[in-house]
């Protein structure tokens, strides 16, 4: 040959990924428990779950909440280690019931999660920094605080803040497995660490009336009704209803449990990255629900050693309702505060610990981020290293195959997300991301359920206790059934009661088929122009093994 | 022909599950042809020997008592994963072992071909097949023997539709000093004797066991070598261990395609130049096969897709 060839290197096929066991059940541990987030999950069950339901003792509401958690977890841990490659449950769900149902389920799952990473861009600037920044300036008398907190809010400054930390999310999510682990750690130490001072507030209280003084204190000079005594009358003026029956709560827990919980799975996404995935998964996503069950109930405990439950329902109804709360005070501004950092915050006002507690709450904010991003590019990775979207996304090079471009492709999904929440637009994922999830999560749990029928080489390799029968059927088919049904109740419950679901039914059912659609629309023309221009149809790849009718016998 | 459809594998290491699904791909594929790019045999064979009551056999250190009536589905399931079993009445001395163990290669070989002759023939597959470093003499003796459907490319020439397909089934040394091992220079000295074979370079498939250096296709575990001349992975760590011969061989004749295996987890492919390099890579234990199918048309590679089951 005349020339004088050089070598140009091109996408891998399956399973030489790139991808390394870098992740030990500790670190499986760190994306679960950051997904789920010490800080916004710390403040739902306080604020938004005590508002809704009313009257709800917070300890059975996340008990309930936990069972049926550690159902779904199990059921996940048991599809990240039958099938530990990146993107199990697509995998799985692609090779066992649809290939193209796997995938536009998978699709809207990472569309979704995408888009849902902007919205929590956005949440940092508009709930989380306000509800950080306002104690501060109640509590240090200090405007300027207030100042900022009103900057952040506003759709620009929210655009802007959110932006500068999708950067630095995307940045530390392109560096090494070992380091991201590192930050994540780093978060859970500082997050640990808040939790620390913020139950110690609470349970170095003598008793309540040191909580009625303090909150006198700073909250009383707000408004006509900021002292304690005005806040649960002004509560049932504006609408409140609280229910204390033990329906009541046991609903809450069957609805709220994937708002507050959601997240200890997602390590079963990039199982390929997780080493020992066979035990990690089961305790890295146990751990993460009991670990973030035990401080939130914790805090619940002594919270309510503090002051009633109905009076921690009343300071959510007013902030959620703000509107009703005005009309209650008279047309007054109500000031609600109905944040477990701000009760901690006004029982030590210590300017350090208020300062530290902030730092850590918005750091470990930033490691929830970092824990989507990581999740859906894995996903994403997934779909490349079965061809079923372009080439280019696996990256130039076969000898450094790495996920990067599906990190920035995750990027470009949350400035979307970061957009459409900043100008409040049409697509209020935030609000709808429990339904999504649980309805995209129907797919991969459907599969597993009829696995043991469907493919009986993969069921082997299922761990063992999944395989063993009760009633004649499968652990893992029960499991999945009976997370399936929790699902089903789920989708159900997210209509029933719009205020933790679906507000605008069409608008979320528009999106949700828009979403599919362009998934199996994604699917079937990527099939059609492999077909045209590979001669090669790329459903092969999603086959499973042959038959066992008239398989020869071999020595 | 201007269309050729391939199915490629390789290292199936004894496993008849993965050959079963290979043939079965194959059909489903209405490929024109199957391309085993060598190690055919398995590594491993367990001694079954009668015990009291009963039957027993040993896996490294531990005696393992096994029942009469689940010796069947045990046996199956080791052949998948590419195992063989001997039934004796006695522990047999080494030469005695050895002699069973090849004999139990060269009688499973034997019986892939001609299941692959009942399969494949009646659809016109062909079947190609080169042996590789794992492989013995005998067993290379044995496919060489074959006039069924199982075609031995090693070191030869076949035409199969447009395309001349060529086989070479060593590799450079390694350090478990397997049977067909040769040095870089033998290794260049022989495909240059096998490249002079070529008529049509732009158009030839090559089936070269040790893939070329430094594509990103001849990964494989670094090991570490004790003092005993044992030899283990160490964890973690990938080195590159393709031969630097076959691609200097592949920089110099420019065919269409290097199909190669040895390395089973560096599956990919990667271009030198205008060659396209492949390596299916394998999951034999497991009993997964890992293929690609590979579309040929007008001379040219018209697709490629890696294929797992």
């Amino acid at each position: 040959m005349s020339n004088t060839p050089t070598a140009q290197t091109g996408p891998v096929e399956r399973r030489r990924s790139g991808l390394v066991r870098t992740f030990s059940a500790w670190g499986a541990f760190l994306f679960g428990i950051h997904c789920i987030s010490l800080s916004s999950s710390g403040f739902i069950p306080y604020s938004w779950v005590a508002s809704v339901w009313p009257g709800a003792d917070l300890v059975w509401v996340l008990t309930i909440a936990l069972g049926f958690c550690v159902v779904h977890a199990a059921t996940y841990a048991i599809i990240g280690s039958t099938v530990s490659k990146a993107g199990a449950d697509y995998v799985l769900a692609s090779r066992v019931l649809s290939p193209s149902i796997g995938f536009a389920a998978s699709w809207t799952l990472v569309l979704f999660s995408g888009i849902v990473v902007g919205g929590l861009a956005a949440w940092v600037p508009q709930s989380a920094i306000p509800a950080l920044l306002r104690p501060l300036s109640i509590i240090l008398r200090d405007e300027r605080y207030n100042f900022l907190a009103d900057f952040a809010t506003t759709p620009a400054g929210s655009f802007v803040i959110g932006a500068a930390l999708i950067i630095i999310v995307t940045a530390s999510v392109l560096q090494s497995g070992r380091f991201i682990q590192r930050v994540l750690m780093l978060g859970f130490v500082l997050g640990l660490m808040a939790w620390i001072i913020i139950l110690w507030s609470l349970w170095s209280a003598p008793g309540p009336e040191t909580f009625v003084t303090a909150w006198n204190k700073f909250m009383g000079p707000t408004g006509a009704h900021g002292d304690f005594q005005s806040r649960i009358p002004l509560a049932l003026a504006a609408g409140m209803n609280p229910n204390h029956s033990m329906w009541q709560m046991t609903f809450a827990g069957l609805i709220m449990g994937f708002w507050i919980f959601y997240g200890y799975y997602i390590p079963t996404f990039f199982s390929e990255e997780v080493r020992n995935p066979g035990k990690s998964l089961f305790l890295s996503s146990l751990g993460a629900l009991l670990t973030s069950y035990a401080i939130f109930v914790v805090g619940g405990l002594l919270l309510y050693r503090l002051v009633p439950h109905d009076w921690v329902a009343a300071e959510g109804y007013l902030f959620n309702n703000p509107a009703a709360a005005t009309k209650a005070a008279g047309g007054e501004a109500v000031v609600a505060m109905p944040w477990i950092t701000f009760y901690s915050a006004i029982l030590q006002p210590n300017k350090v610990a208020i300062v530290f507690i902030a730092f850590a709450w918005i750091f470990t904010l930033l490691n929830l981020l970092q824990t989507y991003f990581f999740y859906a590019s894995r996903i994403v990775y997934s779909w490349a290293l079965d061809r079923a979207v372009p080439d280019w996304v696996v990256g130039p090079k076969v000898t450094e195959p790495h996920p990067r471009r599906t990190v920035l492709i995750i990027t470009g999904l949350a400035l979307v997300g970061l957009f459409d929440a900043s100008v409040k637009g049409p697509l209020n994922t935030q609000l709808t991301f429990a339904f999504f999830a649980v309805v995209t999560g129907l797919v991969p749990i459907t599969a597993l359920t009829i696995l043991p029928w469907r493919d009986r080489k993969l069921f082997q390799k299922m761990p063992a206790f999944a395989r063993r029968r009760f009633a004649g059927l499968p652990f893992a088919t029960l499991l999945g059934g009976g997370t399936l049904l929790y699902f089903l109740w789920m989708i159900v419950a997210a209509f029933v009661f719009p205020a933790v679901g679906v507000g605008n039914p069409v608008g979320t059912l528009g999106l949700l088929v828009a979403f599919i659609g362009s998934g199996f629309l994604v699917f079937w023309g990527t099939r059609a122009v492999r077909l045209r221009r590979d001669g090669i149809d790329i459903l092969a790849t999603y086959r499973i093994g042959v038959p066992d009718a008239n398989e020869p016998e071999f020595e | 022909m201007s269309n050729s459809r391939f199915v490629v594998v390789s290292d199936l290491h004894g496993s008849n599950e993965c050959f079963r699904k290979a043939i079965a791909l194959a059909i489903e594929m209405e490929a024109s042809g199957i391309i085993v790019a060598g190690d055919l045999s398995g590594k491993e064979c367990y001694v079954i020997r009668e015990a009291r009551g009963g039957l027993e056999y040993r896996d490294g250190s531990r005696t393992i008592g096994v029942a009469r009536e689940n010796l069947s589905e045990l046996r199956r399931k080791w052949g998948d994963e590419g195992r063989y079993s001997i039934i004796v009445s006695e522990v047999p001395d080494d030469a005695t072992y050895s002699k069973a163990f090849g004999g139990a290669k060269t009688r499973r070989l034997r019986q892939w071909i001609d299941y692959a002759g009942d399969a494949l023939s009646p659809r016109g597959i062909r079947l190609l097949m080169i042996p590789g470093n794992d492989d013995s003499e005998e067993v290379a003796a044995a496919l060489r023997s074959e006039d069924g459907v199982g075609e031995d490319i090693d070191e030869r020439v076949v035409l199969i539709g447009e395309h001349e397909v060529a086989g070479f089934g060593y590799s450079n040394p390694t350090p478990w000093r397997t049977a067909r091992e040769l040095p870089e220079e033998e290794i260049a000295r022989r495909l240059t004797n096998l490249g002079d074979q070529i008529h049509d370079a732009e158009r030839a498939v090559f089936v070269i066991h040790v893939p070329p250096l430094g594509l990103g296709i001849d990964l494989a575990p670094e090991v570490i070598l004790d003092p005993d001349g044992g030899v283990e992975a160490a964890p973690g760590t990938q080195v590159e261990v393709g031969s630097t011969a076959v691609r200097t061989f592949i920089e110099g004749m420019q065919p269409l395609v290097v199909i190669s295996g040895h390395c089973h987890d560096s599956p990919g492919f990667a271009h030198c130049g205008r060659t396209l390099c492949l390596n299916p890579g394998s999951a034999y234990n497991s009993g997964t096969l890992y293929g690609v199918v590979l579309v040929t048309e007008k001379g040219r590679v018209r697709g490629h897709q890696g294929i797992v089951r």
